[in-house]
């Protein structure tokens, strides 16, 4: 490799890149540039149980795996009068306070994808579903490695919750 | 350009290269006091036709980085008939629905964040899904826009 002083930098300038680079590792960016392996940005599992069943068995779910259960809602709360809401498209909310801090001590711009949720949805074929984002796409917005090992941790349990509940 | 400014920039490139969040995420900083920018985001949003369904408290202990519980929400919103109709046709859009924003202060200035659009187009590839996409992205950026304006 030829020597960068031959390639035209002087001896200071060597420094300065050297002192630049030096300075993203205090920034943590080198470690955090690791994107998370992500098979589908969604996790999906099939439920064998109604509709009202499945809601219960999360909010079950999410309470036994640490978490407390928030509220329930319709994915189109607040978008029209209840009655035309699609009460086939449901949303269990919940959280866990420790990892809630957790997370926003690492970046406070997580807000945007908590609360936890889950989605429960009853397809036209009458198939029941529960899905939820899969946390580790978020290793791609936030570039964090600290957040990466949230969001993995997170993605377990979401997916925890959802086989306990399928089950 | 002399030879340093060139391996600076060539240095920045390859960390940009590496670094896809700044990306898929859009933000704005605003020299606007947290109750007033709140008043202008929630102002923007329902100027382009969307209706604000919720302005999420995201914890009540957020007491460190001078954060209080009262400064920072995450705003939903959407369009009825639009969520309904690429709900039925792509169920696996609903965990990212409705669209959102997170506002908080730092200071005296206010934070916009917003996950970007585009990743969605990433995530749901189908043809048909793009205008949808394109035409998200266009308003969250132009609602930041406001925000930043003032409007």
């Amino acid at each position: 490799m030829t020597s960068f002083l031959k390639q035209g930098l002087k001896g200071k300038d060597i420094v300065d890149i050297v002192s630049d680079v030096r300075s993203f590792e205090k920034q943590h960016l080198s470690e955090s540039a690791e994107v998370l392996d992500v098979e589908s940005p969604v996790i999906v599992r099939d439920s064998s149980y109604d509709l009202k069943t499945t809601v219960e068995n999360v909010k079950q779910a999410v309470t036994t795996n640490n978490f407390f259960y928030g509220r329930v809602q319709t994915l189109e709360h607040g978008l029209t009068e209840p009655a035309r809401e699609n009460p086939k498209q449901v949303i269990v909310y919940f959280c866990n306070i420790s990892l809630l801090n957790q997370a926003l001590a690492v970046d406070p711009r997580v807000g945007m994808f908590l609360p936890c949720r889950i989605t429960i949805l009853e397809r036209g074929d009458g198939k029941m579903q529960v899905m939820s984002v899969n946390p580790k796409v978020l290793s791609r917005l936030f570039n964090n490695a600290e957040l990466n090992r949230l969001c993995g941790q997170i993605s377990e349990s979401y997916t925890r919750i959802m086989e306990e509940a399928t089950l | 350009m002399n030879t340093l400014m060139k391996w600076m920039a060539a240095i920045g490139l390859l960390l940009a290269a590496t670094a896809p969040a700044a990306a898929d995420l859009l933000m704005a900083r605003v020299d606007t006091l947290f109750p007033e920018a709140m008043a202008q985001l929630q102002s923007a949003i329902s100027s382009r036709g969307y209706t604000v369904t919720r302005l999420q408290e995201v914890n009540e202990n957020l007491e460190w980085r001078d954060f209080k519980s009262d400064m920072y929400r995450v705003v939903y919103f959407g369009k009825y008939e639009e969520v309904k109709r690429a709900t039925a046709s792509h169920p696996t859009l609903i965990p990212f629905l409705p669209l959102n924003i997170t506002i908080f202060a730092e200071g005296d200035q206010t934070m916009l964040v917003a996950s970007h659009p585009q990743a969605l187009r990433r995530y749901f590839p189908d043809a048909t899904l793009k205008p949808l996409f394109e035409r998200w992205e266009k308003d969250v950026v132009a609602i930041m826009d406001d925000v930043r304006e003032g409007k």
